[in-house]
């Protein structure tokens, strides 16, 4: 599309002069990734100030011209490439870090401020920020966040969602708003979270930073099959031990390193790195746990790094290893399927036969902890036939993750790279429900259009079919009313009139998983209940035992402190009566919008929650209980509501309140 | 004429750890990780894709792959060769190490881009021509300049030359008359170490070079004056130029080695890089590369010195804790941290020099606008950093970062590393002995 002259011309009013280019070869520079993707913007803007994005948003907006926001474009996905043409808005001069506070434990910075510049400033003031993707030396915060790109250390400390407080973010109609886990209402910031710039802008960012542990102890175990370390992950977590991060490479990986720079690896089948932090008396205690585990998992070498230039050279290697397997050919395409840690052995025995079948040269690495891996695949960029290869390759092992109860990303994102894939990972109501969110945040589709939702998925995504009884009882009470057009409010008592729709029925605990550490529960099912269960099975959950309601409604009222973050799946009748089915026991998950984060506080104005996994541990947690009364709905919520909901038919005490 | 221009840029051979590719295959290899990003001065200063060493890659790739013009990318190419320092910390932070640096080099002398000042250019090739007359025309400078005709003469001296004299130390003297004034022999019968001064320690800073003599003198150091390295001429002339020059070196180290692997020591952290790749210069003369392979070998910089210390709890002379010569190249800087840190024990030194990446040869106020705001910038986080000291591995390095802090930062003191490390195995007072009235006077 053309950029009017007269959009440009402002445009570099409010950038200033030589901010805006058109030229070819700009563009061209400015339309790739790390990722095959490449679409030409029509016109790049360097923005140099915060102050000029709302405006310029604003004018975009005004104007119906689609954008792109571009940090370092360090993603796999192809989620900055301008596939709908418009303007790329180049926001990388955005990178200040304005205040640490060590008292209260946040940093403010700009989306642009580099990950590794922020862990530097943060180092000698005895402080981290948890999440550590592998390229932290170049990608940014903001970018971070737009992905939910968190690295290995997200086993023990979150996602970068779970490690953001606030953010100032613009929506496409050019207006700021600010976002923060414990708004009333949805977790919008949960939300924004993961969605590559469709929603919108991050405009600031204020991150949780952590006091650095006292004492963390690096260990380097091989194992003579990949099969035995990924079966010592499955154990170690299982007994309850929660490392810093646990990463595993196979024996191509670690020939390629050693050749590459000599890190001191074993020649073995897999390697695992594993690392504990807290206290010396707590790190003693789970050094005993740790080296049982791998011994009685037919370990080979067992070593423990004992000074801190030890613990560098292990992680050396590590870091060295998409170096090392670039030096083997002239290009790498990476993969980031991920799937429940239990699942990993039949996960890698399938990519690893897919990779045989194809007779390509790959490596397998992967943050064991959260079952999210990386094979990465060496090959000829230049040659079409290889190229092609490559790709069905990757796709395959995606399919194959998806088959496994998995994903096909947990931190690189979807962008147009993946974008076919999410058709086969999700149903079409599902899909449908991701369309409707784009819309309520974007109706004219300007912020990164075109990515995250396949084109004509009503055609390509198959529809979920429900199994259980009393879920399709309830589906099919709501599409009753749909058709009716009669209102329903949720409830869980067992003998409710219209407009009352009890959940009582939804009172299963499905499923307690004590490999991958999650529980699956029907909504339907009361807390304390649930409480006594689980305890039962001797493990816990972030549960408070005062909350006298049902699961469904802790979670739609948002009424435990933390339990927001504890969400890994969820599945909900929508007012139309599309079931939708999001995550699932998946530590990391980064396809499509996070519909956990939608559904929780939503005080059922979006739709019924039917079923819900969530993280439990194998000691006792913490729990505070935050008592929440229905509240102003914010421009956001009201303009989901009205998208998913347009004839306001799932009434809710919020909307109620405000006369609507 | 620029279709051929094109074509010259895509078959232009780049040699790199991988081996000699032609430009064309060379840049197929980047896999646009953007690993190099933040390693690049030019980039820090304006964060935009074109000026990024993946998007230099990339424009290349698109003008090789015919996607482009050769006249639609001209303007640009222009912009992003004369925007490079040179420093190849994009190569060092690359995944296949792919030489980013010398494809821009690449460019420039296919489109034969002048990067320095035509005066300077005409230094230097005496300097790599004749030495004997560039060693006068600086002696005549220098006088110029003590008796501040240079200052006078201002606004009819180029550029570069006025710089030079704005940053220079008061009382610049050459090296030879150092030597001369202190009895020291240059040139022994049966020397043990061969020292190769840079241009900044023979005229600029002569200090630099003396003190480094001083380090060695035990070993009968032999001092390689008005013999080039070849790593200007590789930079700004042509490549043939810099062969020759490195085969001049090469033909003297043999010479004076006498059969001996004889060790070359320099005081430029720039110079050694370009030594210790000498083999790779050589990649298409397979007999000469194997010359340069046992003389690059043998070339040790000034932290690689076997200088010992006394022990204050033993009272006995040790050897230092570490040494570059253990580390790769790209290492060195780490390393030299590392010696300075563990062997001066104490935290208040600072290394300085990968953040720092000054262009090869010192010649900063010949370069693009980017590097005097990089430089700026660098100065800017000393100061947040409220760091005092700074050990830089070129002398250009220090003076160009002390005249940057004279007016943001003037606590700041910038010194060739040298001064770090002087004083093992010999005492401050023999030094200020032999040193006498000369050091006083020029240490201002």
């Amino acid at each position: 599309m053309q950029i009017p002259s007269h959009v440009l011309k402002k445009l570099e009013q409010l950038t200033g002069p030589g901010q805006v280019q058109t030229e070819p070869l700009v563009l061209a520079l400015n339309g790739y990734d790390c990722s095959g993707s490449t679409h030409r913007p029509d016109a790049v803007v360097h923005i140099t100030s915060v102050t000029q994005l709302e405006p310029i948003i604003g004018l975009l907006s005004r104007e119906k011209i689609p954008f792109v926001v571009r940090a370092a474009a360090t993603n796999h996905a192809g989620s900055c490439a301008a596939v709908k043409g418009g303007v790329v808005l180049n926001l990388n001069a955005l990178n200040q870090l304005y205040t640490i506070d060590t008292q209260q434990g946040f940093a403010d910075a700009d989306p642009c401020l580099v990950t590794g510049v922020l862990q530097g400033r943060l180092k000698p003031l005895g402080f981290f920020y948890a999440p550590d993707p592998a390229s932290e030396q170049v990608c940014t915060l903001g970018g971070n966040l737009a992905q939910n790109a968190s690295g290995a250390r997200c086993i023990k400390y979150g996602n970068t969602s779970d490690n953001t407080l606030q953010i100032e973010f613009i929506t496409p109609d050019g207006y700021t708003h600010i976002l923060k886990h414990d708004d009333p209402g949805p977790d919008l910031l949960g939300l924004v979270a993961g969605s590559e710039g469709t929603l919108g802008i991050i405009k600031r960012m204020r991150v949780r930073i952590l006091p650095a542990p006292k004492q963390i102890q690096t260990f380097l175990v091989s194992f003579p099959s990949l099969e035995d370390a990924v079966q010592t992950v499955t154990d170690l977590i299982a007994s309850g031990l929660t490392p810093r991060c646990i990463e595993a490479m196979d024996k191509v990986t670690v020939q390629a390193i050693e050749s590459f720079t000599p890190s001191g690896y074993p020649q073995a089948e897999a390697l695992l790195i594993i690392e504990l932090d807290g206290n010396a008396k707590q790190i003693k205690q789970d050094t005993l746990t740790l080296q049982k585990i791998c011994t009685q998992n037919h370990c080979q070498l067992f070593t423990q790094a004992l000074s801190e230039e030890e613990r560098q050279s292990i992680w050396h290697g590590r870091q060295a290893a998409y170096s090392a397997m670039a030096a083997l050919a002239p290009n790498v395409a990476v993969a980031d399927g991920t799937v429940p840690r239990s699942e990993l052995p039949r996960a890698l025995q399938q990519v690893r036969q897919i990779i045989d079948k194809y007779g390509i040269q790959a490596s397998l690495l992967f943050h064991a902890g959260d079952g999210n891996f990386h094979p990465q695949l060496i090959f000829d960029a230049s040659q079409p036939t290889q190229t092609k290869r490559i790709q069905q390759t990757l796709q395959e092992i995606l399919k194959t993750c998806v088959d496994c109860g998995g994903t096909i990303s947990g931190e690189h994102g979807i962008g147009v790279q993946k974008r076919a894939l999410m058709a086969y990972q999700y149903s079409r109501q599902t899909l449908r429900l991701f369309a409707k969110i784009k819309k309520a945040f974007d109706p004219y589709n300007l912020a990164n259009p075109d990515k995250i939702i396949p084109i004509g998925f009503e055609d390509k995504a198959a529809l979920y079919e429900e199994k259980d009884p009393a879920v399709c009882a309830l589906a099919v009470q709501i599409k009753q009313r749909f058709d009716k057009q009669q209102p329903t409010r949720i409830t869980a008592q067992a003998l409710a009139q219209e407009p009352y729709l009890s959940t009582h029925t939804l009172d299963k605990i499905l499923d307690i998983d004590k490999t991958n550490y999650t529980a699956t529960v029907q909504a339907g099912v009361y807390v304390n209940d649930l409480i006594k269960a689980l305890q039962a099975q001797q493990v816990y959950a972030k549960l408070p035992e005062k909350f006298n309601g049902t699961l469904g409604a802790l979670v739609a009222t948002k009424a435990a402190v933390d339990f927001t973050s504890q969400l890994t799946g969820i599945a909900a009748i929508l007012p139309n009566a599309d079931i939708v089915q999001y995550g699932g026991k998946l530590t990391k998950n980064a396809a499509g919008y996070n519909l956990c984060r939608l559904f929780v506080g939503s005080w059922g104005a979006l739709g019924l929650i039917t079923q819900v996994t969530f993280k439990i541990y194998p000691v006792k947690q913490n729990v505070s209980l935050k008592e929440n009364t229905p509240f102003k709905p914010t421009a956001l919520f009201t303009a989901l509501k009205q998208t998913i909901d347009p004839q306001h038919l799932f009434l809710s005490a919020v909307f109620e309140k405000e006369g609507l | 004429m620029k279709a051929s221009s094109l074509q010259l840029i895509a078959q232009e051979k780049v040699t790199g750890p991988k081996g000699i590719y032609t430009l064309q295959a060379s840049v197929l290899q980047c896999t646009r990780c953007n690993a190099c990003v933040q390693s690049c001065p030019a980039y820090l200063c304006k964060p935009q894709e074109l000026f990024s060493p993946r998007g230099r890659v990339q424009t290349l790739r698109l003008l090789t792959e015919n996607k482009f013009t050769f006249a639609q990318c001209e303007p640009h190419l222009k912009e992003l060769s004369a925007s490079c320092m040179y420093c190849a910390q994009c190569s060092a932070a690359c995944a296949g190490q792919l030489p980013i640096a010398l494809y821009m080099r690449a460019v420039e002398r296919t489109l034969n881009l002048k990067r320095l000042p035509a005066s300077l250019r005409m230094c230097l090739g005496i300097y790599h021509t004749y030495p004997a007359c560039f060693d006068k025309l600086m002696r005549f400078l220098l006088i110029l300049r003590r008796f501040k005709i240079l200052t006078l003469l201002t606004p009819v001296l180029p550029k570069w030359l006025r710089h030079a004299n704005k940053i220079l130390p008061a009382q610049s003297i050459p090296l030879r008359r150092i030597l001369k004034q202190n009895g020291f022999n240059a040139a022994p019968e049966k020397p043990n170490l061969l020292y190769l001064p840079s241009l900044y320690a023979q005229y600029a800073d002569a200090q630099t070079g003396w003190q480094t003599l001083q380090l060695v003198s035990a070993k009968k150091p032999y001092v390689l004056f008005g013999i080039s390295s070849g790593l200007s001429e590789y930079l700004y002339g042509p490549l043939s130029k810099a062969q020759q020059a490195a085969k001049r070196l090469l033909v003297q180290w043999e010479k004076s080695a006498a059969g001996r692997a004889l060790p070359l020591l320099t005081d430029s952290i720039e110079i050694y890089a370009f030594l210790k790749n000498y083999p790779l210069l050589f990649a298409a003369l397979p007999g000469w590369q194997q010359r340069a392979q046992k003389f690059a070998d043998q070339v040790i910089y000034i932290s690689d010195l076997p200088v010992k210390k006394r022990d204050e709890l033993s009272g006995k002379t040790v050897a230092p804790e570490t040494s570059c010569a253990l580390f790769p190249v790209k290492n060195i800087a780490a390393a030299v941290q590392k010696i300075l840190l563990t062997d001066r024990r104490s935290n208040l030194l600072e290394f300085e020099y990968s953040r720092f990446p000054l262009p090869t040869a010192g010649l900063a106020f010949a370069k693009h606008p980017q590097t005097e705001e990089s430089v700026r910038r660098h100065v800017q986080d000393l100061t947040r950093q409220q760091i005092a000291e700074v050990y830089c591995l070129s002398g250009w390095a220090a003076l160009e970062l002390q005249t940057a802090a004279r007016s943001l930062y003037p606590s700041l003191k910038a010194q060739h590393l040298i001064y770090g490390i002087k004083g093992y195995g010999r005492s401050q007072k023999r030094e200020r002995t032999t040193l006498g009235r000369r050091k006083t006077k020029s240490a201002d």
